[in-house]
């Protein structure tokens, strides 16, 4: 399997099916091992009402040869889907559209991909003490007063901050702080500072989020609060 | 000249947990309060606390490292006590040690101070090592904190020592956590017996109080608190400091004999 190329990729949508081809594989191939495909779980398939191709670039009579073999292994009417719009667009765009929290975490983390150095601190860091990376860093533990963190990348921790976080140390704007419970007393990302708020205290515990947008620092929770 | 000449002091003890920082914030917010304009200096470093006694611990952005080092300026590092008209702090490193920072850096510090400010406050940490040493390089004058206790007056008398060997002659006793009910009944060292060992100027006492926990807990020391005998005692130092002429016996009377009519009218 793993050395043999897959020449198909099936994926099954609301509003049909969106089947993937391999580029580097020629039009017979594909013809026989899509047939094969459905042949093997020919009542799995049973239902689909839209059939789309993407991948390689076929004339409109393959497209509709496909189709039809398709029609035909399945006894039902497939029809043609053009242009198949997947989902995964769509809400790919949504996201791009809307700054949430996953995006945020996502662009954060394909910055960190250039520097995979992450350091893994199992302790919590105590007043005096200074963790220092040129890369990540992921606490397991708290951070109490007095205690600083500084990071080139972005900074994790699963546990309570109350010390100073400092996130994308050598300017990275991209870098961002997650935490359990994050109440530091100072948090800076790249050239930003920001503190937090007198007298808040929050009596749950929701993992947060702090990342800069537009030159501020912004916190909001991880999670999506459930209804 | 438009200001008066500023006096450099230092506040050391010697021995721990005497009220070194608690004096050196609220003789600083005293001080600010009769209208000077005041810096505070915490060289405990790597065990930083005056800026957790002000209230100021979230506004640390350069600290006395950065500042002996060059990394920013003088001006970057100090903090403005939004509070207190003419009150800054220079907050001391906590993830380094007493190491950071020279004797020569500390004067050069001091110097430089001294051009702005009426009052160079510095807090110095407990020991007589490293941190001592820079704690006294630039300092013209030396309040000694004790309490009446045997082992702290016992430091207070070594560190004494330290400074006239360090030529620093002008130096003070302020006596910490006096009860006078316990003096009273003669289980704790009185005033006289502290001074008798000691011989030194007494510049200031102050009776034990329940209010400097709340008000060190709060970030808002004690000393701007009226009802407060502890304030009373440090308001009296700030204004002898200040070259105002409080006489010692007024002292007297707030902290000890004031105690004293006190449980004359319980009875």
């Amino acid at each position: 399997m793993a050395d043999k190329k897959e020449v198909l990729a099936l994926k099954l949508y609301k509003n049909g099916m969106v089947v993937y081809i391999n580029e580097n594989v020629p039009y017979k191939e594909v013809e026989q091992n899509l047939a094969d495909k459905f042949e093997q779980s020919k009542n799995f398939f049973r239902g689909v009402k839209k059939i789309g191709f993407k991948g390689i670039p076929l004339t409109h009579e393959e497209y509709e040869s496909l189709a039809e073999k398709v029609s035909d292994i399945l006894n039902d009417k497939v029809e043609f889907w053009e242009n198949p719009e997947t989902p995964e667009q769509t809400t790919e765009e949504k996201v791009k559209e809307a700054i949430n929290a996953r995006e945020i975490l996502n662009r954060a983390m394909s910055v960190e991909a250039e520097d995979e150095y992450t350091k893994f601190y199992k302790k919590t860091l105590r007043s005096g003490q200074l963790l220092e990376s040129k890369g990540n860093v992921v606490i397991i533990g708290d951070v109490n007063p007095g205690a600083e963190v500084e990071a080139a990348g972005n900074i994790f921790v699963m546990g309570t901050v109350k010390g100073m976080v400092h996130a994308g140390k050598d300017g990275n704007r991209e870098a961002v702080v997650i935490a359990l419970n994050l109440s530091p007393t100072q948090l800076r990302i790249a050239d930003l500072i920001t503190r937090s708020p007198e007298g808040a205290q929050k009596d749950y515990l929701s993992p947060e989020l702090a990342y800069i947008r537009e030159d501020k620092i912004y916190i909001e929770e991880f999670l999506q609060k459930r209804k | 000249m438009a200001k008066t000449e500023s006096q450099v002091i230092v506040i050391t003890s010697g021995k721990g947990g005497v009220g070194k920082t608690t004096t050196t914030a609220n003789l600083g917010v005293g001080l600010s309060l009769l209208g000077k304009k005041v810096v505070l200096i915490d060289t405990d470093i790597g065990l930083r606390n005056l800026d957790v006694v002000l209230g100021l611990e979230n506004r640390i952005v350069y600290d006395l490292v950065d500042v002996v080092s060059g990394n920013c300026k003088v001006k970057q590092a100090l903090i403005k006590d939004k509070r207190y008209e003419g009150l800054f702090l220079i907050p001391a490193a906590q993830t380094k040690d007493k190491d950071a920072v020279s004797m020569d850096q500390m004067k050069n510090l001091c110097e430089e101070l001294k051009k702005e400010f009426d009052f160079i406050l510095i807090d110095c940490p407990a020991g007589i090592e490293q941190g001592f040493k820079n704690a006294i390089a630039g300092a013209d004058k030396a309040l000694v904190v004790t309490t009446p206790e045997v082992s702290a007056v016992r430091d207070a008398d070594r560190i004494i020592g330290l400074l006239d060997a360090n030529e620093i002659d002008e130096h003070f006793l302020v006596i910490n956590r006096i009860r006078p009910d316990m003096v009273k009944r003669g289980e704790m060292l009185n005033i006289d017996d502290v001074l008798d060992i000691l011989n030194v100027e007494l510049i200031g006492i102050i009776p034990d109080d329940e209010n400097i926990i709340v008000s060190t807990n709060k970030g808002e020391p004690a000393v701007v608190n009226m009802k407060s005998k502890a304030g009373q005692g440090y308001r009296n130092i700030t204004k002898r400091l200040n070259g105002e002429n409080v006489p010692l016996m007024e002292l007297d009377e707030g902290g000890f004999l004031g105690k004293l009519k006190g449980i004359f009218k319980k009875k």
